[in-house]
């Protein structure tokens, strides 16, 4: 029987959230005891609704409520973060700092030392920004991402400094593995396998038609192909594409950036845009 | 490779403004992309600036793209703005799902800029 989304549910997802983050900001007593807070619960339960509601992309219930834990216990470390000088203060910024660190030994697997430095830059930033009692953050319950964009511009920054670039840094799938890929979704669509949710009824008129044809034509990787017309022609965010191609969603800006250059050269796609816009 | 880019900004040029609604806005952006214009250093400010609230919806299963059409619109066609949110996006993503694994012992980041506890908030570890 399919989940329903529950208090009851709300409260043992965000148990095993926060434990497995050892985040206990939302407990009686910090974590003294084993006790959620009350209020804290609700919250989640609120917070899902609202996301249920809101939410277009396809998951499931526990990422839902996962997502929801995540987003309120963010407003309880905003909170506990300002709360000058006391011990949920202490608390907050200890969980971040392992948070960044945890972020920053991902970014950096083979200089520990370079992660940490950079994780305590982020922590450093984000304080300075923080103990400012004039400033606020647009949207406490996104208080992660904030971080992580501290940390990602630190790093960015060392990675300049030593001459390396960014964006060439982690490819999660190289030239290799990418042909693979294009090969196996290629295989199949011959053998009649319509991929999960591809194209959808959103393509209008004769004109997109043609761009499609011409960039099929142009583009000999059917997921370079799925990339540019879900991209552009039908509006889907990366993560989306991600989903549907079963990738990561910094392959798929590689494919983006990939299939732009093999399309830019290419002549029938340059006389179909002419032609359609011209009209 | 620039008079290739070249024929795509003739294409942008030659239909003038404004454009006709007839058109796909897609199409537009698929020719800006293919023309590698350079976007004014304004666009990619206001965009990093609304990346954290953007990643975040967009990693809530929201569509983005219609909350945010500028932001998104400018992604599409802004190579380092692209290779900064994605860069954020990945990372939000693996966090949030819980791969990458937070540390659970004390953490041997520097936290001595916090000010001391007040008299009364005392430790009680
Ligand atoms: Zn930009």
């Amino acid at each position: 029987m399919a989940e329903q989304l529950s208090r009851e549910l709300c409260q043992t997802v965000a148990g095993e959230v926060l434990r497995q983050r050892d985040w206990r900001l939302a407990y009686v007593g910090l974590g003294i005891s084993e006790c959620l807070e009350a209020g804290f619960v609700s919250e989640v339960f609120q917070e899902a609704q609202h996301k249920q509601r809101e939410a277009s992309r396809i998951q499931s219930l526990r990422q839902l409520v996962e997502r929801a834990v995540i987003t309120c216990y963010c407003r309880r470390l905003y909170q506990a973060c300002r709360a000058h000088r006391t011990l949920r203060q202490q608390r907050a910024w200890q969980e971040l700092s392992a948070y960044l660190l945890a972020a920053a030994c991902w970014k950096m697997p083979d200089d520990p030392a370079q992660a940490q430095e950079c994780a305590q830059q982020a922590l450093l930033s984000l304080w300075r920004r923080f103990s400012d009692p004039q400033w606020n953050l647009e949207r406490p319950g996104a208080l992660l991402r904030y971080a992580e964009t501290a940390l990602l511009r630190e790093v960015w920054r060392m990675w300049k400094e030593q001459g390396k670039r960014w964006e060439k840094e982690k490819p999660l799938e190289g030239p290799e593995q990418e042909e693979q890929g294009d090969r196996e979704t290629d295989e199949r669509l011959a053998s009649g396998e319509a991929l999960p949710d591809a194209e959808r009824e959103t393509l209008r008129g004769e004109a997109d038609q043609r761009v499609v044809a011409a960039i099929r034509v142009c583009l000999r990787s059917e997921r370079q192909a799925t990339v540019i017309i879900e991209t552009f022609l039908n509006d889907r965010s990366v993560l989306e594409i991600a989903e549907q191609l079963g990738t990561s969603p910094e392959n798929v800006l590689v494919l983006r950036s990939r299939a732009i250059q093999r399309l830019r050269p290419c002549p029938e796609l340059l006389e179909t845009l002419s032609d359609v816009l011209s009209d | 490779m620039t008079n290739l880019a070249d024929a795509y900004r003739k294409i942008l040029d030659d239909m003038g403004q404004p454009y006709s609604s007839q058109i796909n806005a897609g199409l537009l952006r698929l020719v800006q992309a293919l023309a590698g214009e350079e976007e004014p250093g304004s666009c990619c400010q206001a965009c990093e600036e609304s990346l954290p609230i953007f990643v975040d919806d967009e990693v809530a299963g929201l569509d983005v793209a219609r909350q945010y059409p500028d932001v998104k619109h400018h992604l599409d066609v802004c190579p380092p703005c692209a290779a900064a949110y994605v860069q954020l996006l990945q990372l939000a993503w693996l966090m949030d799902s819980g791969q990458i694994a937070v540390v659970k012992s004390a953490s041997p980041l520097n936290l001595s800029f916090l000010p001391e506890l007040a008299g009364g908030d005392v430790c009680h570890d």
